[in-house]
């Protein structure tokens, strides 16, 4: 009985009726023939510039884009592709040298004179890229934003024509913090998870200048502008399931907590060059989290609290030389897990078997920078070499010289499960398997 | 198609047109949709694939062939003997070759991928046309897919002003 039955939705399944033109269809108009869903999967799979440029097409072709589930919208696809472009100085340096090389006029010449002829293009090479650089720099800035201003208004009009019934959207937006456009954005996405069904929403918040470029007037300017975005469109960051931020720094010392407390859907948190003006003890207690990224980052302390679903944490170029500037509390299912100094030792070293207790760790990346020496290889029990039974990928990053034998050792007893073993002494890479 | 060797189980694919292909069950199993119904225990004799003609099911076939043994299908175990970044070069110049068909092959090969729920058949089928879609005018996408422009020339002004936008 239960056969007939499953074999009867098996011949259901079958007979599905979008197929069934495919052997008939008229052998001109292919594309036509094929369902709905598959153009959608095609459509899916371009850049959502590309992916709406086909509503031209035909009517058919017109109901497509609105129902591209992954909308991706990114201000730095929309810069104009030259403004992307620039050439290195040694690339400078090469083209003028090889053209004075090549010039026949110079084939006479002496040595000397010829070193000196090279060395005068460069230097007129080089002033030259110097001015177009600045030129393309203030084009650039006004390039980002007019890109900047497009995202907003892309994504307003792409999510006008959705239907409120139609099928789950997966939103990720990468805009500058600048202008209105982050608030336009916000109220835009909020709208969004009011009105519509979606099931992923991504913020990726970039500063118009790059990391180390951000004096501190930048950051607290930035830090400044973001706090206004975020207190204006708390709906959209409640439902937020990605959230990248770089460059800012906060006033007010409670600030990344209130991210965590109002952010609670978050599976994805990374911050770049971020502080706050007091430096604090992060606490983070969040149920939702999976995947936490803290990088060039000037926290006190980070202490992770409660992260249950926590499975993968960078943490890199810590700066305070308290001893250890991280903290595992409950973190169960923590499996990947990066970290290194920034130029300084700890007053106390980091204990691996007592830092990692009670997590489930599998691929460890630990990084030395400047030589400096922030945890050792220890003598473990039977009791705490149990925190190594699932490590099966390490990494140990700048080593320095001598410590290689011993941390060899140490895993190797420790760690039974361990596959692969990476190790680079400043920039040299040795690989064991 | 396939080789019958001792201990594999066979899967029974019928196409419309009257062809039958005996398949190894791994090698059925790549397309979601028959697993699916060898899961569901409904596959027990032979199963009819009612859209796909005998010409394309067969390419079908050859690629579920040559691709089962790196998803990690059971039993074989090529990736043994050959490290896996030559076996995977070698599957990518073997997808290239596979992949030179003429525009109503690929289309029904995307249908048939869609259909019988095989990713990297439908990747591979469809990059094409995500390419031509990426690069060209609309008039040279129009023609590779053989799309007749049915609007009027106030309606597609209109939907151009709705997107302009995205042909900035």
């Amino acid at each position: 009985m239960a056969r007939t039955s499953s074999r009867r939705r098996a011949a259901k399944l079958m007979a599905k009726p979008s197929g069934s033109t495919m052997v008939k269809g008229s052998p001109d108009d292919r594309i036509s023939s094929l369902p709905n869903d598959i153009l959608v999967n095609i459509l899916n799979r371009l850049d959502v510039r590309a992916a709406t440029r086909t509503s031209v097409l035909s009517r058919r072709w017109s109901q497509l884009p609105a129902m591209v589930p992954q909308l991706t919208i990114s201000a730095r696809d929309l810069l104009p592709s030259e403004t992307k472009t620039s050439i290195s100085k040694v690339e400078i340096v090469r083209r003028a040298t090889a053209a004075v090389a090549k010039d026949p006029a110079n084939a006479a010449l002496s040595n000397a004179e010829l070193v000196r002829r090279t060395s005068a293009a460069v230097a007129k090479a080089l002033a030259d890229a110097a001015a177009v650089a600045k030129a393309l720099a203030d084009a650039a800035a006004v390039a980002k934003a007019v890109a900047n201003t497009a995202v907003a208004k892309v994504i307003k009009s792409i999510l006008a024509c959705r239907d409120p019934g139609g099928w789950p959207i997966r939103l990720s937006m990468t805009f500058y913090l600048r202008d209105g456009v982050p608030i336009s954005v916000g109220h835009t996405v909020g709208n969004a998870m009011a009105t519509l069904k979606v099931e992923k929403a991504e913020f990726t918040v970039l500063t118009e200048k790059e990391g180390r470029k951000c004096s501190i007037d930048d950051v607290v300017n930035y830090g400044t502008r973001f706090v206004s975005f975020f207190n204006e469109c708390h709906n959209a960051f409640a439902g937020l399931t990605r959230l990248y931020l770089e460059n800012l720094r906060f006033r007010e010392s409670n600030f990344v907590s209130n991210i965590l407390v109002t952010c609670k859907q978050l599976n994805y948190l990374g911050f770049f060059n971020c502080d706050t003006e007091d430096w604090i003890t992060l606490q983070v207690e969040h149920a939702q989290l999976i995947e936490l990224s803290i990088v060039d980052c000037r926290f006190d302390m980070v202490k992770l609290t409660w992260v249950p679903k926590l499975t993968w944490l960078v943490f890199l170029f810590w700066i305070t030389s308290r001893d250890p500037p991280l903290a595992l509390g409950y973190v169960p299912l923590l499996e990947v897990l990066r970290l290194s100094n920034a130029a300084r030792s700890l007053d106390k070293m980091l204990k691996l078997s007592t830092f990692l207790h009670e997590t489930s760790i599998r691929d460890l990346t630990l990084g030395f920078q400047c030589e400096k020496i922030w945890v050792q290889p220890e003598c473990l029990t039977r009791r705490q070499a149990y925190v190594f039974q699932q490590l099966r990928i390490l990494n140990l990053v700048k080593i320095p010289e001598g410590y290689d034998l011993t941390w060899t050792m140490f895993f190797l007893e420790a760690a039974p499960s361990l596959e692969e073993l990476y190790m680079t002494y400043g920039s040299i890479h040795v690989k064991w398997k | 198609m396939a080789t019958r060797e001792a201990g594999k189980k066979m899967i029974m694919l019928k196409s419309p047109d009257g062809m039958e292909f005996e398949v190894e069950e791994a090698v059925a199993m790549e397309s979601q949709t028959i697993r699916k119904m060898i899961e569901d225990d409904c596959a027990d004799t032979a199963i009819l694939i009612p859209n796909i003609n005998s010409k394309i099911l067969s390419r079908v076939i050859e690629y579920c062939n040559k691709h089962v043994p790196t998803t990690g299908a059971t039993g074989a175990a090529a990736s043994d003997t050959v490290a896996p970044a030559a076996l995977a070069e070698d599957l990518k110049i073997w997808d290239a070759e596979f992949i030179k068909v003429n525009r109503a092959t690929r289309f029904n090969l995307i249908q048939a991928a869609s259909y019988l729920n095989i990713k990297g058949l439908l990747d591979l089928t469809s990059q094409t046309t995500i390419d031509t879609i990426s690069d060209n005018s609309l008039e040279e996408i129009r023609s590779f897919l053989s799309t007749k422009n049915d609007y009027l020339p106030e309606e597609e002004q209109t939907i151009r002003r709705e997107n302009q936008w995205a042909f900035q």
